[in-house]
């Protein structure tokens, strides 16, 4: 049984969010179940074929896309924020370029306004002053060694933890990138060894009905998982994964509170200051009750 | 069409108040007439929502409770914040013991039946060893205390690092830890359970069970960063309140002090907490007048399931009432 467009549409809006993404991919996976299980009554013999890998990305997609989104960093933004140009926060280069560029237009702003106002607004005797402004200026925002180079400067700005925390937010994603790249391996290996189990028994017997054709099916990969799931390898392989993904999120948090902290201009607490005052105050929210239950006894006492 | 027959489900038919209140957690108090002395506070996990008892009106295992007269109480751990991360097993432990004074102060009672439910077991058990004068019986469902299992959740909880955890997303998320318990059995319950439903799409009923059920699952609140920690390290890594190390405020957790009357439920199919997760507690504790009953169902199918509404249910409830005055 399929469900209609307009019933899914109704079901997104009742139905908790995971449940219906589950229920959609299950719609799939069972459209290919149907494929195979037709082939296998019509008398042909089944082989590992793209039915298989389709079932394989619906069956797993609902706990790789997490995995994905972190890997891929900025990108998630790009979907949520479509309509905004990230290019320019990705690269300090072309920051630092759009900053140059905005000098550059603002002393040619200054130099245009200051001839047009000239003997109008501003005194004749102004000239040379506006003059020597622009040139001075021109020459540190046009030459090498300018003082605007920010990005030669830019590693003393910030105090060193700030970028240790970079370094090693980094180093975090690209062990986690590795070991993601691990664990997708050994459950597709196991996925796809459990499906030429499936084969070699369904092309040993005849399975009439869907539902016991599907329950087959799904009996070989359980156990399989079951068996997995439980295994030294995937025990070392999940704990790097989980490890560095935390780190990498603690460390790449730690690196954009360090940039703010370090911003005297800064007017937000980070969610880490936070953090620790919520923990001053429940240290007191327990000294307090410790207080009230002492006077409450010495008051019983009486 | 599928939407129309779960427009509008709402869990929950038993109605209740909230008669106190500190953030996070809450107690209520179950609407009902009373006719037994000693009042049963419920005690669920603070992984999940406690309305799985009372899910809907076919299931209610509240329902059961308050026409059998009880009095019935529940402690609602809520959702824990950003602003509750340091909170602490024996924060739980304490409000545990504020509710029970609440429930005297309006009852009169100076006992109560405590009725832990999962993870509620385990705070409920080192409750009543801390303080057994405060319990007149204590009911215990899939309860996880010997946490020195062979099933894949307790494999897992001991290769990971908590506080890598708690640090990077400071709560354990209700995201991240549903997506644990999908994965420790993912064909079975992300691919078997919906095929079973789109098998069924026909039959009122189970579509509506189905969907009840889902929504409790993924109504997930956080589990409290510090809470994570000591969870994960003190209970499945070290064992604590099994092998007698538990602390609480400085005082020993000790099995040997349950010597009230000690009811356990427990589920052959359950993959959270095995029956092994509970059967050396129940040969360790000294109490006379203890009782074990054992159903065919999963963690959640014992609490849910209408096999067990008509075979463990009645029992259990009559348990309770023959200790209640």
């Amino acid at each position: 049984m399929s469900l209609s467009r307009e019933e899914l549409i109704e079901l997104f809006r009742e139905a908790p969010k995971e449940s219906f993404e589950l229920l959609l991919r299950n719609l799939r996976i069972r459209e290919h179940l149907r494929i195979l299980h037709a082939k296998h009554v019509a008398g042909l013999k089944l082989s590992y074929d793209e039915n298989f890998d389709r079932i394989f990305e619906e069956f797993f997609r609902f706990f790789f896309r997490p995995l994905e989104s972190a890997i891929h960093g900025t990108r998630q933004l790009r979907f949520l924020f479509f309509m905004f140009d990230f290019g320019l926060m990705e690269s300090q280069s072309e920051t630092f370029r759009a900053y140059s560029d905005f000098l550059r237009s603002w002393l040619e702003h200054l130099r245009l306004t200051s001839e047009l106002m000239m003997g109008r607004v501003l005194p004749v005797s102004m000239a040379d002053v506006f003059r020597e402004f622009i040139r001075t200026y021109r020459s540190k925002v046009e030459s090498p060694a300018m003082d605007f180079e920010y990005p030669v400067e830019y590693p003393f700005l910030l105090p060193k933890s700030v970028l240790t925390d970079l370094e090693r937010s980094v180093e975090h994603w690209e062990k986690f990138s590795e070991a993601f790249r691990e664990y997708r391996k050994i459950i597709k290996e196991t996925y796809v060894r459990a499906a030429e189990g499936f084969i070699e028994e369904v092309n040993r017997r005849r399975f009439e009905g869907y539902q016991e054709f599907a329950g087959v099916f799904s009996e070989f990969e359980a156990r399989a998982f079951d068996e997995l799931l439980k295994s030294e390898g995937y025990l070392g392989v999940q704990r790097s994964m989980l490890d560095n993904l935390m780190d990498y999120i603690y460390f790449y948090r730690r690196f954009s509170e360090g940039m703010l902290e370090s911003n005297p201009m800064n007017p937000f607490a980070t969610v880490s200051m936070l953090d620790e005052a919520f923990k001053r105050i429940l240290e007191l929210k327990r000294r307090v009750s410790e207080l009230e239950k002492k006077v409450s006894r010495l008051e019983g006492s009486r | 069409m599928i939407v129309e027959k779960i427009r509008g489900i709402k869990p929950g038919p038993c109605e209740y108040e909230t008669v106190y209140e500190d953030a996070p957690f809450r107690l209520h108090r179950f609407r009902g007439e009373v006719g037994h002395k000693t009042p049963v506070l419920v005690n669920y996990a603070f992984i999940n929502r406690p309305y799985v008892l009372d899910l809907h009106r076919d299931v209610s295992v509240i329902r059961l409770l308050l026409e059998a007269r009880l009095g019935v109480w529940m402690i609602d751990w809520g959702y824990p914040s950003l602003a509750d991360r340091h909170l602490r097993i024996e924060d739980y432990v304490n409000f545990i013991d504020t509710c029970v004074g609440k429930v005297g102060e309006h009852t009169g009672a100076d006992k109560v039946t405590l009725w832990g439910y999962c993870l509620g077991s385990t705070l409920s058990v080192i409750y009543a060893s801390l303080h057994p004068e405060k319990v007149r019986n204590l009911v215990v469902q899939t309860p996880p205390i010997n946490f020195s299992t062979q099933n894949t959740l307790a494999l897992w909880a001991r290769s990971i690092d908590p506080e890598k955890v708690s640090r990077a997303l400071f709560n354990a998320t209700g995201d991240f830890l549903n997506l644990a318990f999908l994965l420790v059995d993912p064909v079975r319950l992300v691919i078997g359970k919906y095929q079973s439903l789109l098998d069924s799409l026909e039959d009122e009923k189970s579509v509506k069970d189905f969907f009840y059920m889902d929504h409790w699952i993924f109504d997930s609140p956080a589990v409290a960063g510090k809470v994570y920690e000591e969870y994960i390290t003190r209970w499945y890594q070290r064992n604590e309140v099994m092998e007698g190390r538990f602390t609480v405020g400085g005082r020993k957790v000790d099995l040997g002090r349950v010597r009230m009357p000690l009811l356990v439920l427990a589920a052959a199919r359950d993959h959270i907490t095995p029956p092994e997760s509970v059967l050396p507690f129940f040969e360790a504790v000294p109490s006379q007048d203890k009782k074990m009953l054992l159903s065919d169902k999963g963690h959640i199918g014992l609490t849910v399931s209408r096999s067990s509404h008509a075979k463990i249910w009645p029992e259990a409830i009559r348990w309770v009432v023959e200790r209640s005055d």
